[in-house]
């Protein structure tokens, strides 16, 4: 028997007072750590899923709502624009990477996403099993996604319009499953990549008629042989047909140098004609694509200064639209944070209840028991060892508050995670620590500490014959 | 003469007084080890002061008190606290058992503020040898009048003190038990070898003990 012994007797002699005093506190502490746990694990999936994106280019509207589509895939997205237009902007000195996406379709709720290797590649996206889209209609789906709707390699499935479900279904253009990712805890899990002209293709926009396309599209320098082998094998129905018109002007053409130049080097021109028709079929299969749309360009600053002055080129000098995501966000969590801080306030108003209703019953405790602590004096304790023994309590009553009130907090968020599974916008856990919690932690044990001072030093201050002798 | 070693309380010029006039004023005392020694006196004549100056609670104004041949008037407070955890019993008029903890516990705590190693067995066997073995994991508020007196005995001496104090340890026992607590507590002392000094106004007390300090004829 010691004195943290005889600290937690002295607390179980009145058990419905204790176990109040801790329900209170674990209400306040669990009420303020489940916000600073959910903004923690929201500004956390924030930062992750912005991947060091500097600039989301889009239609017009509102900058929030185009960096929440964009770039989150939290929002329906401001509107499509020309990839013609945004190629402007992708082949800007200021510009180190731009990785276009299209969007508008979604499967069971989860985003598809028309767009390069390199979006992949800024997510440290890896896979698991397969291979990356490469051919129209192909899909690589990301773990949430594969655990949540079942998919595996080789299965096959129709788009729906929009993200609700509610949408039209692309039947006539079913996706099939080539890859699925490995968890990566980003945005990543819960989309569905595949090639920006597999989204041109189910929508109907003038399509390819081959069995691959260029899926480059960014503004990173492409080799010549790549250009010629694509125009090789991928050339569209509609390339192949302005091919034989250009074959009937290369004819002409080439008759009518043969006509003019007969007797002049005729290996020589030969080739000169071969590069211009070779030339002729890049620039109709990249006017293929720049006919098309697409909803959002991510891009990456190649200098600080662009931070000044790319948005305001863009939005000032074209029918475009360029939103930070650091502004934005920051200004939605400013937002958000009026919110939160409200709640924090309710919270804190719990807390000090808690932490005056701990003095309460420590002051109302102490009353009750100076006889023990006289007697205590008599037995051998010293003034410090009865200032401790009501320290004791307040210590024990906040630290059970703080424990519990954490538990339910990280168990509460985890049940919710559970009851939510994949489909969320921003997966959470129970399993995480904000470092703010230390903040809180501390403070609640100061708050409890403060609480017990005044019975404590009371305790000190007993007057040991004097409460004998009125005993 | 008894030798310094034998004396287990010895005051000299001792005078306490809340006022000017002092209260209590005792020249000479000496109790020898085992001796039982009576404390009477008409109400307000000093006997709890007397009890208070004794187990260090109350410095005198002026003289010496020395138990086992320390001065406790030299200590520092907390030297006190110390010195009386582990040199000297109290029994109170109220018994004063702490009702959070259990009858052992209560006997475990007195030996760790006397700062010696608790002993369950030596803390079991005492209880059995007062006849409340039985009672020794329950809470004081389940003990009858007697079994509370057996027990506040019990955590007076478990620590085997030099000096047990008893300020009216029988005043709220009958008869029978009254005489109970007497005999135990001195044959204790016999065995613990602790010399008994105690406060009381009733007879029964006064007339078994070896010695009385009327202190009105003191002061």
């Amino acid at each position: 028997m010691n004195l943290l012994q005889l600290s937690l007797s002295n607390l179980s002699l009145s058990p419905l007072s204790t176990a109040v005093n801790i329900l209170l506190l674990s209400l306040g502490t669990g009420s303020i750590a489940i916000l600073l746990i959910a903004t923690h694990l929201l500004s956390a999936a924030l930062i992750r899923d912005a991947a060091d994106i500097d600039l989301v280019v889009g239609a017009k509207g509102s900058p929030l709502q185009l960096v929440l589509s964009g770039l989150y895939h939290a929002d329906i997205p401001t509107g499509n624009i020309r990839l013609s237009e945004a190629r402007t902007w992708m082949e800007h000195p200021m510009v180190e990477s731009a990785i276009p996406l299209s969007l508008g379709d979604s499967h069971k709720g989860f985003r598809i996403v028309g767009t390069n290797e390199d979006y992949v590649d800024i997510y440290d996206g890896q896979l698991a099993e397969g291979k990356l889209p490469s051919n129209l209609l192909e899909i690589a789906i990301g773990s949430s996604v594969s655990k949540a709707t079942g998919l595996s390699l080789g299965a096959t499935f129709a788009g729906q319009h929009g993200l609700d479900g509610a949408g039209h279904a692309h039947d006539e253009d079913s996706y099939t499953v080539v890859g699925i990712f490995e968890a990566s805890d980003t945005v990543l899990d819960r989309l569905l990549i595949t090639t920006l002209e597999s989204v041109w293709l189910v929508h109907g926009e003038s399509r390819p008629n081959s069995e691959t396309y260029d899926t480059t599209q960014t503004n990173r320098p492409r080799e010549h042989e790549d250009v010629h082998a694509d125009a090789e094998a991928e050339a569209s129905e509609a390339v192949l047909e302005d091919h034989h018109e250009n074959e009937h002007v290369k004819h002409e053409h080439e008759r009518e140098h043969q006509h003019e130049h007969e007797h002049e080097h005729e290996d020589e021109h030969e080739d000169e004609l071969i590069s211009e028709y070779d030339g002729d079929r890049e620039r109709q299969t990249t006017a293929y694509a720049e006919a098309q749309e697409i909803t959002v360009l991510l891009v990456k600053y190649a200098t600080p200064i662009a931070a000044i002055t790319l948005p305001r080129k863009i939005n000032d000098e074209s029918a475009l639209q360029a939103a930070s995501p650091a502004y934005e966000i920051t200004r939605l969590l400013q937002v958000i944070g009026i919110g939160i801080g409200w709640l924090q306030a309710f919270a804190a108003i719990l807390v000090a209840s808690a932490v005056l209703s701990i003095f309460a019953a420590l002051y109302a405790s102490l009353k009750a028991r100076r006889n023990d602590l006289a007697v205590l004096r008599c037995l051998g304790a010293t003034r410090s060892e009865l200032f401790m023994l009501l320290l004791f309590e307040g210590v024990i009553l906040t630290t059970a508050g703080i424990v519990f009130g954490l538990i339910a907090a990280h168990g509460g968020i985890e049940l919710a995670a559970i009851a939510l599974g994949d489909a969320q916008n921003f997966p959470f856990t129970g399993f995480v620590w904000a470092p703010t919690e230390f903040v809180l932690v501390g403070g609640l044990l100061a708050a409890g500490v403060l609480s017990s001072l005044i019975p404590s030093w009371q305790a000190y201050s007993t007057d040991v014959p004097r409460t004998l002798a009125l005993s | 003469m008894p030798s310094v070693s034998n004396i287990a309380l010895k005051i000299s010029d001792l005078a306490f007084g809340y006022s000017k006039k002092p209260l209590l004023e005792i020249d000479e005392l000496q109790i020898q080890k085992g001796e039982h020694l009576a404390v009477i006196g008409p109400s307000g004549c000093g006997k709890t002061t007397f009890m208070h100056l004794v187990a260090g609670l109350l410095r005198p104004q002026v003289g010496t008190i020395e138990i086992q041949g320390c001065d406790i008037t030299r200590l520092k407070e907390w030297e006190m606290d110390r010195f009386r955890g582990r040199s000297i019993g109290v029994v109170f008029q109220r018994l004063h058992l702490l009702s959070a903890i259990s009858v052992l516990n209560n006997l475990l705590l007195a030996q760790r503020l006397a700062r010696i190693a608790p002993d369950k067995k030596k803390a079991m066997r005492l209880l059995d040898r007062l006849g409340i073995a039985a009672q020794a994991h329950v809470l004081p508020a389940m003990l009858s009048q007697g079994q509370a007196q057996r027990a506040a005995i019990a955590r007076a001496v478990i620590h085997s003190p030099s000096l047990v104090i008893g300020d009216e340890p029988t005043s709220a026992l009958d008869n029978s038990s009254a005489a109970d607590a007497i005999q135990l507590i001195k044959e204790l002392s016999e065995s613990v070898g602790f010399a008994l000094l105690i406060v009381t106004h009733d007879e029964r007390v006064r007339s078994s003990m070896d010695r009385v300090l009327d202190l009105e004829s003191q002061t």
